[in-house]
């Protein structure tokens, strides 16, 4: 698949508002996965997603780090957000920036992921999910 | 690193109010971990903050927790480690609290060399607050109380800790929570003040240190097999390196020097706690007057 086409799909899926917003979505999702996969799974979604997505899948390091969580994860996706609006959780008060940045960053992941699902047979969802952290795997299967 | 304790054993009940994704819970994670593989129960550590987002970090722990008025716990968690030097004290607290308004504590901690252990929660920023610039913030960085870019330069904490007599001074990145539980462990080890300053991304108000800005500078010192921590003019070259590269670990590390609760003369005969619980268990009571008049 083309990698306008993949951008497109996450776009209409999650009715994003510009092409930027879709893009970071999809990066932040990508490098995320690059910090949790293991070596053999990381090759196996490289081999999958477009040309231009896959140099987000790469890592530096070697092995992922085993403490690497679902907060984690979600905390590279939340940093790709822009102000979402509404309550937030800090001191319960108002601010334009904190939002349910959580709650928007697990709906924006899961566009992505459906996307991704898409490029993959069964047998290779279940494998990557079975790679991801605890709560991240509940994510990406329910996506 | 074996586990010997479950980590989950640290684990509280407090509803957590820091925002989805903040780089706390990685620190949060590790310090469990640190704990857990050293086999110190919870009742055996103490951990101090101020306030701020990254203060908030004791009551998420099932360990005795103190959190003191803004800049200050480091003085409390140097008299805590004084009054029962069996305790393994903890400062965690936020790059404001430690280099900020605690800022002359800080200095002063790293020549006093008490046997505490700092973790900084370094997110350039004032989270709780809504995202003021902090003595961290580097030059130009935008925010609501520097709306054309900070003029001031960036504090460089490691510096100042090297030229203040700091015994152990190490950096990780809340990016890569395994190598940050090694290195609090490692810094409980240490006898004397041990700092380790945390990159932490607060990823609600600060969107230019992210995840992705550290984990394109950081890499490994070990893996500058000739790097040596015990040499003072290398680390002192290390700690300027910032913007391109990142250097993470331990940057220094002096053996060998006495914590500050070994000099204490008031120390030599047992701590004040373990001495008093010795009365309770085994009360002579003509002993209390000598004790008190020694201690007050
Ligand atoms: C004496 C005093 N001055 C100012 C404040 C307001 N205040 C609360 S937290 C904070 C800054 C916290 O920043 P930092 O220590 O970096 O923690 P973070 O929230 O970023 O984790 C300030 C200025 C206060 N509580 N007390
Ligand atoms: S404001 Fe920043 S530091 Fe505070 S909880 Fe949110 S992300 Fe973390
Ligand atoms: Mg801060």
């Amino acid at each position: 698949m083309e990698y306008a086409q993949f951008l497109r799909e996450v776009r209409e899926d999650g009715c994003f508002v510009s092409s930027e917003e879709t893009e970071a979505a999809v990066v932040s999702v990508l490098m995320a996965l690059a910090q949790v996969l293991p070596g053999p799974q990381l090759r196996a979604l490289s081999s999958r997603v477009p040309p231009e997505a896959m140099v987000y899948l790469r890592r530096t390091s070697s092995e992922p780090d085993p403490l690497f969580d679902s907060h984690l994860f979600l905390g590279w996706v939340v940093s790709s957000l822009d102000a979402t609006g509404m309550r937030d959780k800090t001191t319960g008060g108002l601010d334009l920036t904190a939002a349910y940045s959580g709650d928007e960053a697990i709906r924006r992941m899961g566009c992505v992921f459906s996307a991704l699902k898409r490029q993959l047979e069964p047998a290779q969802q279940r494998e990557l999910a079975a790679a991801l952290p605890e709560v991240v795997d509940g994510w990406f299967l329910n996506a | 690193m074996v586990t010997r304790l479950d980590p989950k054993l640290f684990d509280a009940t407090t509803e957590n109010t820091w925002c989805a994704g903040c780089g706390d819970f990685a620190i949060l994670k590790a310090l469990k971990l640190a704990l857990a593989d050293q086999n110190i129960e919870p009742h055996q550590v103490l951990a101090v903050s101020g306030i701020g987002c990254g203060s908030k970090l004791p009551d998420y722990m099932n360990i005795n927790g103190y959190m003191t008025i803004h800049g200050r716990p480091l003085p409390v968690a140097t008299a805590a480690k004084l009054a029962n030097p069996d305790l393994h004290v903890i400062v965690v607290n936020g790059d404001g609290d430690s280099y900020g308004i605690g800022g002359n504590h800080f200095v002063q901690s790293c020549r006093r060399n008490p046997n505490i252990t700092h973790i900084v929660e370094n997110n350039q920023i004032y989270g709780l607050t809504k995202g003021q610039y902090s003595p961290t913030s580097d030059k130009g960085f935008v925010t609501t109380t520097s709306p054309d870019g900070s003029i001031e330069l960036a504090l460089n904490p490691l510096a100042v800790a090297l030229a203040a007599g700091a015994t152990f001074i190490a950096r990780a990145f809340a990016g890569q929570p395994k190598p940050m539980a090694q290195m609090i462990a490692e810094g409980m080890q240490h006898r004397g003040y041990a700092l380790i300053d945390v990159l932490q991304p607060c990823v609600t108000f600060n969107r230019v240190n992210t995840y992705d800005w550290y984990r394109k500078r950081v890499y490994d010192l070990q893996e500058e097999e000739s790097y040596d921590p015990s040499d003072r003019e290398a680390a002192w070259q290390k700690a300027q390196e910032w913007e391109e590269r990142i250097p993470l670990g331990i940057l220094y590390r002096a053996e060998g020097m006495p914590a500050y609760e070994d000099q204490v003369k008031a120390l030599e005969g047992g701590s004040p706690v373990s001495r008093l619980t010795e009365l309770v268990r085994n009360p002579r009571p003509e002993q209390y007057e000598p004790l008190k008049e020694e201690f007050l």
